[in-house]
């Protein structure tokens, strides 16, 4: 008897210790994925409190430091009609990450949703369904977003929109490929024999399952879209100057890379490092995630 | 294998008027008429309308599609330009090659210096090389193309200046060009591969060739190279699906004249015949790049091969 | 002085993970005669794989590392040899076959290929006799020469582990090394394939180490039997003696997990508790906390691995 109940606490111990306290135990120990995530904390917070910590407002222009190159007092320089760029790339910051946050997230849940229904399901629904994603993504990603964007036109919630129709059906095809494989496994055999309900078992039993590769894939792909976004926005498709996106500063900044170089050297600065940050921390969370692949 | 390649190059097809039918769909709910561009602003209702119906831009939607869809598979013809009154295809057909040539090296570069970098990577894993390598590789993969082709201009053209910033005629031209493509590939190859190679060298049957006592060397090259290539390859093809969006922001940061840069122009102008070949010549390009790398990973994957060589099996 | 075929000395090995040191082999030894068959019994994670993959010194060298003992064959140390030397030996004088044959095989190489490769490695042979060898040896395992140049998928499990025998004997070795070989089979396809094993080492007299942690299988093919338990051999002897009386209450549980067809034993007596974590092993007798015998003695100092007849040792405080 006392055994029994001895190794009943050594479970409770066990279970206690949830998989999110235990992914981030591991993630901890890797000081590079750390770096990332703190990176991204105070990218996060800088540009949530963007009124506090911006030195200057993102639009009030000063002629008499028009292309003011790096000092003191602007520490990065100004731009062409004398606004800090600093303080553009603080306010700018809101937004690349929220169109990437928003595009990316959406369009993973999307291909989450429908993915593991098709892939589970199988049969007509799966042959039909991906045929349908099959033709949507014969567009590379890229060029759909341009071509998108073209139609829509420019500017924050249609860039977002143009992310989310081209970031879609390769979300669907990860996830569908992985269900497709998943649900052969014995224990949703084990849950159908339960009699569990084809949604429950699909969601509740097979998502939670295959979403480790999709959540590293979130992360990493927020990086990617924020350097699409920053790419739309300087061939003039994405979000328009005068708004301060840094893809935008980029655009508005290539005018003038022979005079003032630092016009378009920190806004790039400013994308490097926050898609190296979701990179790092996307790489570490991918080892923590899936111990095996340590060694 | 050849129903295989058969299989494959008639949904080749079926790709092709699938992208045809999402272009034409997408830019057919563009806001704006193509005859404010077309004409000047003092024609009347009228000549606009002569204007709209000559180009049978006032039939309905599906009459519309049907004969895109006619003209350009059945006719092989591509339309005439709004903004140029040339065919379409006459503007393409020099920029064709240059596009496809520089999305070609780029991805070949890639491969070629990614890979064996990544291999490297995997054997000297955690030591400096290693380190030293994937930092650089992780750095490579953070930066948008973009603005490193604009550091690359800024370094070699004006600083430096040995190298022209922009325009086409000289090899010189396609150095930045090719440069700044080919980073982020051999960032992302180095990476998938070191990752592939340190999963397949865990392997049991790695374990087996030693066992049997075959050389370290043989291991790596003969039985770990092979293995851990098919994933590498296997998103060598998505990679360049998305690589060839890239190669149009990169036309635009170095006026080089391909497609990509007719394609903006062409979004500028809201001249929709050559937007519609544009990114349906883009999009033909990338699929059929996207097949061969398919019929590539088939072919040195026995197990993909078997599944079109031996009916009836599980896929 | 060097009287057995093969001789293991006082093997120990470590792994380091994630900082922490494993003991995964604490001084093993071992002694094997030509022709002889000796089961290396123990649960999973208890060093059986590890003691076959260092006497073929084939451990990952970033994480595991040899840290003493000596293996003597023939009358040569292998652990100490330079690595070219070692080449000649793996898959000519001594052979391993793996656990899982789903994935001992190469998957990009055709099953015929990876013969060859073996035969070639070892043999002075021109290409097209070593083909010729490699179809000859899967005849010799039952399967027709004519899918030499099928992919493993195109096998089943039992078919494949038929061809990593093949592949394991192409070339006489002296010493089989076979890890769990029929565990991830089919109960029918066990039997053949022990079968085989066993026709196919009467007719070459090869020596056998057998890992597995199927006593019956023990009984079946076996003349020596070695009891592990966290790394050391707890009990060692003649199958017979062994079999016969067990003296280790870890053997004696053993045989109690085991269902029996002419006892009628109300149930069955498992043993209660798990393994021990490798990294952060007992003092004294690293069974102890799950053995029902246990005693003040058995908790400090290292327990010795004592004689009980000529052909029986028991590392045990209560003998």
């Amino acid at each position: 008897m006392t055994k029994v109940s001895a190794e009943n606490t050594k479970k409770k111990k066990y279970k206690k210790q949830s998989n999110f306290v235990q992914v981030f135990k591991r993630l901890s120990k890797n000081p590079t994925a750390m770096f990332g995530l703190i990176l991204l904390i105070v990218i996060s917070i800088v540009a949530i409190f963007a009124p506090v910590f911006a030195p200057y407002s993102p639009t009030k222009m000063d002629l008499t430091s028009m292309y003011a190159t790096p000092t003191m007092k602007h520490i990065c320089g100004c731009d062409e009609v004398g606004r800090d760029i600093l303080s553009r790339l603080i306010y700018g910051a809101r937004y690349s990450l929220s169109i990437g946050l928003i595009a990316d997230v959406v369009s993973q849940v999307i291909g989450v949703l429908v993915g593991a229904y098709i892939g589970y399901t199988g049969g007509k629904v799966d042959l039909i369904g991906m045929r349908i994603v099959d033709i949507w993504a014969s567009i590379p990603s890229t060029l759909l977003a341009i071509l998108i964007s073209a139609t829509l036109g420019a500017g924050y919630v249609n860039t977002i929109i143009a992310m989310l129709i081209s970031n879609v059906p390769g979300g669907i095809r990860s996830t569908r490929a992985m269900s497709l494989k998943e649900r052969e496994m014995d224990y949703l055999e084990a849950a159908r024999s339960l009699n569990a309900g084809k949604f429950r078992i699909m969601y509740k039993h097979m998502v939670p399952n295959i979403i480790s590769p999709t959540i590293v894939g979130t992360t990493m792909g927020i990086g990617t879209t924020i350097c699409s976004v920053a790419g739309l926005a300087y061939i003039g498709l994405g979000v328009q100057p005068p708004t301060p996106e840094w893809g935008a500063m980029l655009a508005s900044g290539r005018d003038y890379i022979m005079k003032y170089p630092h016009m378009i050297t920190f806004p790039g600065i400013a994308i490097a490092m926050t898609v190296l940050a979701l990179n790092l921390f996307g790489d570490g969370l991918r080892d923590a995630l899936d111990p095996k692949m340590k060694n | 294998m050849w129903k295989y390649v058969v299989k494959r190059i008639l949904w080749l097809i079926v790709v092709a008027v699938g992208t045809a039918f999402v272009i034409f769909t997408v830019l057919y709910f563009v806001p704006g008429d193509p005859a404010d561009i077309a004409l000047p602003t003092t024609a009347t209702y009228a000549e606009r309308q002569a204007f709209r119906d000559s180009l049978g831009l006032n039939d309905p939607y599906i009459v519309q599609l049907g004969r895109y869809l006619y003209d350009t598979f059945i006719r092989f013809d591509l339309g005439v330009s709004w903004s140029y009154n040339v065919p379409v295809i006459e503007e393409l057909m020099g920029r064709i090659p240059r596009t496809i040539m520089l999305s070609l090296i780029t991805i070949i570069i890639g491969a070629a210096v990614g890979i064996p970098l990544g291999i490297s990577a995997a054997l000297h894993q955690n030591r400096w090389q290693d380190h030293a390598l994937m930092t650089l590789a992780m750095v490579g993969v953070s930066m948008p193309e973009f603005w490193l082709a604009l550091m690359l201009i800024l370094l070699f053209c004006l600083k430096l200046n040995v190298l022209p910033a922009f325009g086409i005629g000289s090899i010189s031209n396609w150095i930045l060009p090719v440069a700044a493509g080919s980073v982020a590939g051999i960032a992302k190859n180095a990476r998938q591969m070191r990752s592939s190679a340190l999963e397949t060298i865990r392997s049991d049957y790695i374990s087996t060739a030693r066992a049997k006592g075959v050389p370290e060397r043989s291991v790596i090259y003969g039985h770990m190279l092979p293995n851990a290539l098919i994933p590498v390859i296997n998103i060598l093809g998505a990679q360049f699906g998305k690589s060839i969006g890239g190669t149009v922001v990169l036309e635009s940061v170095f006026t080089f004249p391909g497609v990509g840069l007719f394609l903006l122009n062409s979004i500028n102008t809201r001249d929709y015949p050559s937007v519609r070949s544009s990114v349906l010549i883009l999009a033909l390009f990338a699929a059929t790049v996207m097949l061969i790398v398919d019929l590539v990973y088939a072919y040195i994957d026995p197990r993909i091969k078997a599944q079109y060589v031996v009916s009836g099996k599980k896929g | 002085m060097n009287n057995h075929f093969l001789e293991i000395k006082d093997l120990a090995v470590e792994y380091t993970s994630d900082g922490s040191i494993i003991h995964a082999v604490n001084g093993v030894s071992i002694n094997l005669d030509a022709g002889e068959t000796l089961g290396l019994v123990g649960e999973t994670g208890a060093g059986k794989t590890t003691i076959a993959k260092s006497i073929l010194r084939i451990l990952p060298d970033r994480s595991a590392k040899v840290q003493g003992g000596e293996v003597w064959l023939d009358g040569q140390e292998l652990l100490g040899i330079p690595e070219k030397e070692m080449l000649k030996i793996r898959g000519n004088k001594i052979s391993m076959i793996f656990q899982d044959p789903m994935t001992a095989l190469n998957p990009v190489m055709t099953v015929g290929g990876q013969i060859t490769e073996a035969i070639s490695l070892h043999e002075d042979m021109k290409l097209n006799e070593a083909k010729k060898k490699a179809c000859e040896m899967l005849e010799m395992v039952g399967i027709p020469a004519e899918r030499y140049s099928e992919y493993p998928h195109q096998f089943s499990g039992g078919m494949k582990q038929r061809v990593v025998i093949a592949m394991a004997l192409a070339c006489n070795p002296e010493l089989l090394l076979a890890d769990e070989p029929t565990s991830a089979l089919d109960v029918t396809v066990q039997a053949q394939v022990m079968e085989m094993m066993g026709r196919l080492k009467e007719k070459y007299n090869m020596a056998m180490i057998l890992i597995t942690h199927d006593l019956g299988v023990v009984a079946e093919s076996c003349d020596k039997v070695a009891i592990i338990y966290a790394g050391k051999i707890v009990e060692y002897g003649d199958k017979e003696e062994v079999f016969r009386h067990p003296a280790h209450p870890y053997t004696k549980g053993l045989f109690g997990s085991l269902p029996s067809m002419n006892s009628d034993k109300p149930r069955l007596s498992p043993i209660p508790g798990l393994p021990p974590d490798p990294s952060d092993l007992p003092d004294g007798c690293a069974f102890g906390p799950r053995c029902p015998q246990v005693c003040d003695k058995c908790r400090k100092g290292s327990i010795p691995l004592k004689e009980l007849s000529k052909q029986h040792a028991c590392r045990c405080m209560l003998n």
